[in-house]
């Protein structure tokens, strides 16, 4: 349905050179033109960030590991746990993930981190913002999605080839070239009319986008990224309300964070071939559980669980999962052993979940023993730049050495897509 | 780089006739030479490479006169008139060579030695040694910043010229030069040129950026009206044009002296008062009040305080100990309130139960504020099973930094120092409190922090703390309290990461570790009274240095309520509240103990969407008062569609450039017939047509770009 709507713009773009004039019009023309390069093969990456530190020990749970429950005296789960393989359970509210796994669709990598880590939020984040561990010396000042974006969505530059959904503009996406999308709310994602002066506000907004259009943007620094910022708002409107026209809304998100944001991606996502999105970022917080923790993260759980279970079914439902890859990932893990106040205090390695039709699921890569869980927190097993290398380059079907420069630790096991 | 030899390419050299070689020939002599509108002496030399043009003056010439260089004759010689020829040098080798001119009657003159052949010198780099700008491009306006020229060919005896001024070069090597800066009075972008001793020489066009941004040193004379703007969006939430004109032409020193002045008057009164109004009849402490009702109280504040400063630092505080009501259930939501007084108070007079911006007293206050230790889990935090988070987030986010000073195992004895709090239900009492309870504090064995051994818990349990209820002072911590603790052991990391921060927010982003070190050694020499760093800082070169002004991208509380403030138009509490909310930055709502993100982390289509909405939803409701335009507008008689643009641009502090300008103005004079745009006769005493354009101006005029940076 998408790729002949994409053909019917082209080919009114080529033959009606009036049509032309139009701005939303030549937004979409070239936008189509983009993505026709960068959409080569449709596949696209959802990132679900579970900001805080999410706790993987009782995410994916090392039943089989006495110390486990030992440690965690009034943390431990041991019922209800859905049954993986080799000893592992899930939480017993992520019931959708177990169908996943059953499905084969499901894979789950162990003890992801990066060497020497960090135990403070925001030095662990920077870590994964920009895609390198020793940012002083070895970071370029952008962000792994800023050098994806400057690498393969410049020709010409496709604001939409990664987007931001209600994670703000996070260092991720600090590129040298174009502006990503940045987007809480597709709906709000449109001027307000001052409905007093119809007429007169739509002489203002034409002055303000002829100002834009006009001017030169500055150099760098500060004002380039507003200009940038401002130029996009004006140039992306209309492109991204004619993409979303013709959306159903499923009805099956939750209305909480996480399902009003998955709700976003779905509805960019009608838009597949016109805005040839690769990557979508998104999340939500809660996960620095350091008190408390028992329901508060069963809470998430469920959160996460309900949202991802309704993406996938629309997904499914829209013939694009086998098209998807979802990598769930925080920025570290939490303690082996319980604080004083029933939660847990920040850890290292972590437990990441990646899902998608053509994953291949129902495996563990890595594990852990009782010496792992022994020590304050699981040690270091795989750099996640290496997980994300292999969904780049053997989904995306990119090349990830330009993404991730500096030289990281590759083991070669990390396999999560069928071949 | 590409253009190091551009001066030079333009030269012209003159030589002038000065005496006589012989009655019957024409005699030439070299007198003083000079860089056609050039700033250089220039001396008869070219380079070996030939095929630059001089200038030959002189008397007697003839049309078919020859010249000679050496034994060479220039290849071209254009005759100008009898007093000046033109010639052109061939390539020659490196050396000195007699100049000689002859007339075709055979007369001739030679100047022995005259002119030199030699390789150019390139000049690549110019990076200062010293002060806070070392290792880049920047000179101190006022402190002869060292500097080192990188490049090829230079000779012994070169000298260097700095916009137009020769300074005294030191000859290191040929590939290197250092000297000293020459002081210049304002800020600009200097040329730098090497010249070695026969005259041939090398410019870098503008490469030299001369800054006065690191310059504690007062700003001298009266700030001018656009200054005193900048001086406001900074150390307030902007000001409206009375309060703009009143500080005109005083000094920064001065204004800054007025701002820190945070004592009580009949203002101060009266605004706190009508903030605590919007409670109505259940003022905290209560059950009662829902979180909106405390954010519009802190907006009400944010917006009206006359006493910019105190509602400026008290923001900068929220951020820096960001706490979430959210965290708060609706018994202990008055805790948020309590502790935004305390942020409130921390430049009031002792006196009035203030701090007086000791920022030792702040960090103390902070670690029992009830808000903190039911958002840090600090009541969570028990003998026997302490809780790491607080003290954690103490040291990396509120006083050292991450990492610098202390160590994992500092933690983990810290979190049992912090050991004590627990929140209790009163009865007969419908909101929670919490109280420090002596055998909840782990006082079993001393702790070893940072190194040093003793019995440390939390700084004397203050009165502030406790409402009204005894006080279970604990005197088993005989060592203090580890926020004192942390000051003694660690007064470097402690004061240069407050005064980083400080810098960083009042100054610019890439502030130096020099300055950074200034305003931490003043915090160090004043017991950590903070009053001496924020008057440095407000009243210094470096606020209104370039570098500073316009520097940073506004936050959303920034953007809206500098709007407000500038143009003194009315919003009510919840409609601010609404635009900061979809701008993701509702106040007492920070969305983690790291507070809000800065600078560019604000932008973003969507959010660049919702500020231009607000600024719909604003201008929109000036028709419910349309005795709001007036005040807004240049007086009656000065409003031409350029003088409306004008005015409105110098309130909201935008600059436009000359397009923007243009556009706008025919956005005044235009309107839409259908698709079309046609001329519009507006009308300044028609009071639609004003009311109309006005609306529009406010809404491109602080949607343009430029309005966005601070």
């Amino acid at each position: 349905m998408t790729k002949v709507t994409r053909r019917s713009i082209l080919r009114g773009a080529m033959c009606g050179a009036a049509a032309l004039t139009i701005t939303p019009i030549r937004g979409l023309s070239r936008a189509a033109m983009a993505a026709s390069e960068a959409t080569a093969n449709g596949k696209f990456v959802v990132l679900v960030n579970l900001f805080g530190g999410n706790d993987g020990l009782n995410t994916v749970i090392p039943s089989h590991l006495t110390p486990y429950t030992e440690r965690r005296p009034t943390l431990s789960l041991t019922e209800g746990l859905h049954d993986l393989t080799g000893g592992w359970a899930l939480h017993p509210n992520l019931t959708s993930c177990k169908g996943l796994w059953d499905a084969g669709q499901m894979h789950v990598v162990q003890k992801v981190g990066y060497p020497n880590e960090n135990l403070s939020h925001f030095t662990s984040q920077n870590i994964y913002s920009y895609g390198v561990r020793d940012i002083g010396t070895n970071g370029d000042g952008r962000g792994w999605l800023g050098r994806f974006a400057d690498t393969y969505c410049t020709n010409p530059v496709e604001p939409l080839g990664v987007v931001s959904v209600g994670a703000g503009r996070r260092l991720d996406f600090e590129a040298n070239a174009g502006e990503a999308l940045v987007l809480d709310s597709v709906p709000n994602f449109n001027f307000d009319v001052d409905t007093d002066f119809r007429s007169d506000h739509e002489l203002r907004q034409r002055t303000a986008r002829a100002i834009v259009d006009t001017e030169t943007a500055p150099g760098s620094g500060s004002g380039l990224t507003i200009f940038n910022t401002s130029k996009q708002a004006h140039e992306l409107v209309d492109r991204v309300q004619a993409g979303v026209v013709g959306w159903q809304d499923p009805l099956t998100y939750a209305d909480n964070t996480f399902g009003r944001r998955l709700k976003e991606v779905s509805r960019l996502l009608h838009a597949r071939d016109e805005f040839g999105t690769k990557v979508f970022y998104t999340g939500f917080g809660g996960f620095d559980t350091h008190s408390g923790q028992l329901t508060r993260h069963a809470d998430l759980m469920s959160q996460l669980d309900v949202n991802l279970g309704a993406f996938v079914a629309d997904m499914q439902a829209r013939s694009m999962w086998d098209d998807c890859v979802v990598i769930v990932i925080s920025e570290f893990g939490r303690r082996n052993f319980e604080n004083g106040s029933f939660g847990t205090d920040h850890g290292h390695g972590n437990a990441f979940m990646v899902m998608g039709g053509g994953v291949d699921g129902g495996k563990i890569t890595g594990d852990m023993n009782e010496e792992d869980l022994n020590r304050n927190q699981p040690a270091f097993g795989y750099d996640f730049r290496e997980l994300y290398a292999d969904v780049i380059d053997n989904h995306l079907g990119l090349a990830s050495a330009p993404i991730f420069p500096e030289s990281y630790q590759n083991t070669g096991d990390i396999r999560l897509l069928k071949t | 780089m590409q253009s190091f030899r551009r001066a030079w390419a333009g030269v012209v050299l003159a030589l002038a006739m000065v005496g006589c070689g012989g009655s019957s020939g024409p005699s030439f002599a070299i007198t003083a030479l000079g860089l056609v509108g050039g700033d250089l002496e220039a001396t008869a030399a070219g380079e070996i490479t030939g095929n630059e043009v001089f200038t030959i003056r002189g008397v007697g010439f003839d049309p078919a006169s020859e010249f000679y260089f050496g034994a060479t004759a220039a290849p071209t010689l254009v005759f100008v008139s009898a007093t000046e020829l033109r010639v052109t040098t061939p390539p020659m080798p490196e050396g000195v060579v007699d100049i000689r001119i002859v007339n075709p009657d055979g007369a001739e003159t030679t100047l022995e030695g005259a002119f030199t052949f030699a390789v150019a010198p390139t000049l690549a780099a110019v990076v200062a040694l010293d002060g806070p700008g070392v290792g880049t491009s920047l000179a101190l306006v006022d402190d002869r910043t060292a500097l080192e020229l990188t490049g090829t060919g230079f000779k012994t005896g070169a000298t260097v010229w700095i916009d137009g001024i020769e300074v005294v070069g030191t000859f290191v090597n040929a590939t290197t030069l250092q000297c000293a800066a020459p002081n210049l009075p304002t800020e600009r972008v200097a040329d730098v040129a090497v010249r070695n001793p026969e005259g041939l020489r090398a410019t870098l066009v503008e490469t030299l950026t001369y800054t006065q941004r690191y310059s504690l040193a007062p700003q001298p004379g009266g700030l001018s009206e656009d200054q005193v703007r900048h001086l406001l969006r900074r150390a307030g939430f902007g000001a409206s044009d009375t309060s703009v004109l009143a500080l005109r032409n005083r000094t920064g020193s001065s204004i800054a002296d007025s701002l820190l002045n945070i004592r009580a008057d009949a203002a101060l009164n009266a605004v706190e008062s009508n903030a605590f109004a919007i409670f109505e009849d259940t003022p905290p402490p209560s059950a009662e009040i829902n979180a909106r009702t405390y954010q519009e109280w802190h907006i009400h504040l944010l917006r009206n305080n006359e006493k910019t400063l105190q509602e400026r630092l008290a923001w900068f505080l929220h951020n820096h100990f960001a706490t979430s009501q959210t965290a708060l259930g609706g018994g202990e939501r008055w805790w948020i309130y309590e502790q935004i007084q305390l942020l409130r108070s921390f430049g009031k007079p002792i006196g009035e139960g203030g701090l007086d911006f000791n920022w030792r007293e702040l960090c103390i206050r902070i670690c029992k504020d009830r808000a903190m230790l039911r958002w840090l889990d600090g009541i969570n935090s028990r003998n026997g099973a302490p809780n790491e988070n607080f003290p954690r987030e103490l040291w990396e986010l509120f006083m050292l930094g991450e990492g610098r000073g202390y160590t994992q195992e500092d933690i983990v004895q810290a979190s049992r120092a912090f050991t004590g709090f627990r929140r209790v239900d009163v009865e007969g009492q419908e909101y929670d409190t919490v109280r420090y309870e002596k055998n909840g504090h782990d006082a079993a064995d001393p702790k070893t922090i940072f190194g040093v051994t003793g019995n440390f818990g939390y700084d004397s349990v203050s009165p502030y703390h406790e409402d009204g209820a005894g006080i279970d002072v604990d005197d088993r911590d005989t060592d203090g309290g580890i926020v004192a603790l942390t000051l003694r052991e660690r007064p470097v990391e402690a004061s240069t990461f407050i005064c980083r921060k400080l810098a960083e927010t009042f100054l610019y982003d890439d502030v130096s570790d020099a300055l950074v070190e200034e305003l931490a050694q003043m915090l160090r020499d004043n017991d950590w009274n903070m009053r001496p760093v924020l008057r440095a800082m407000i009243g210094s070169k470096a606020m209104f240095s370039a570098h500073t002004r316009k520097s940073q991208i506004k936050q959303p509380v920034e953007f809206v309520l500098q709007f407000l403030r500038n143009t003194d138009i009315d919003a009510t509490e919840s409609r601010i509240r609404g635009a900061l909310d979809s701008l993701q930055q509702e106040p007492l709502e920070p969305p983690g103990v790291e507070g809000w993100p800065r600078g560019s982390a604000w932008m973003g289509g969507q959010a660049m969407l919702e500020r231009i909405n607000f600024l719909r939803d604003v201008v929109r409701d000036l028709d419910d008062t349309p005795t709001q335009i007036n005040p807004i507008l240049p007086p009656v008689g000065q409003r031409s569609p350029g003088e409306i643009v004008d005015h409105l641009a110098r309130l909201i502090g935008v600059e436009l450039t000359v397009f923007a300008r243009t556009a706008m103005i025919e956005y005044v004079t235009t309107e839409l017939s259908g698709d079309v745009v046609v001329p519009f006769d507006f009308d300044p005493t028609d009071e639609r047509d004003l009311r109309m354009k006005t609306r529009g101006l406010l809404y491109l005029l602080a949607q343009y770009h430029d309005g966005h940076r601070q």
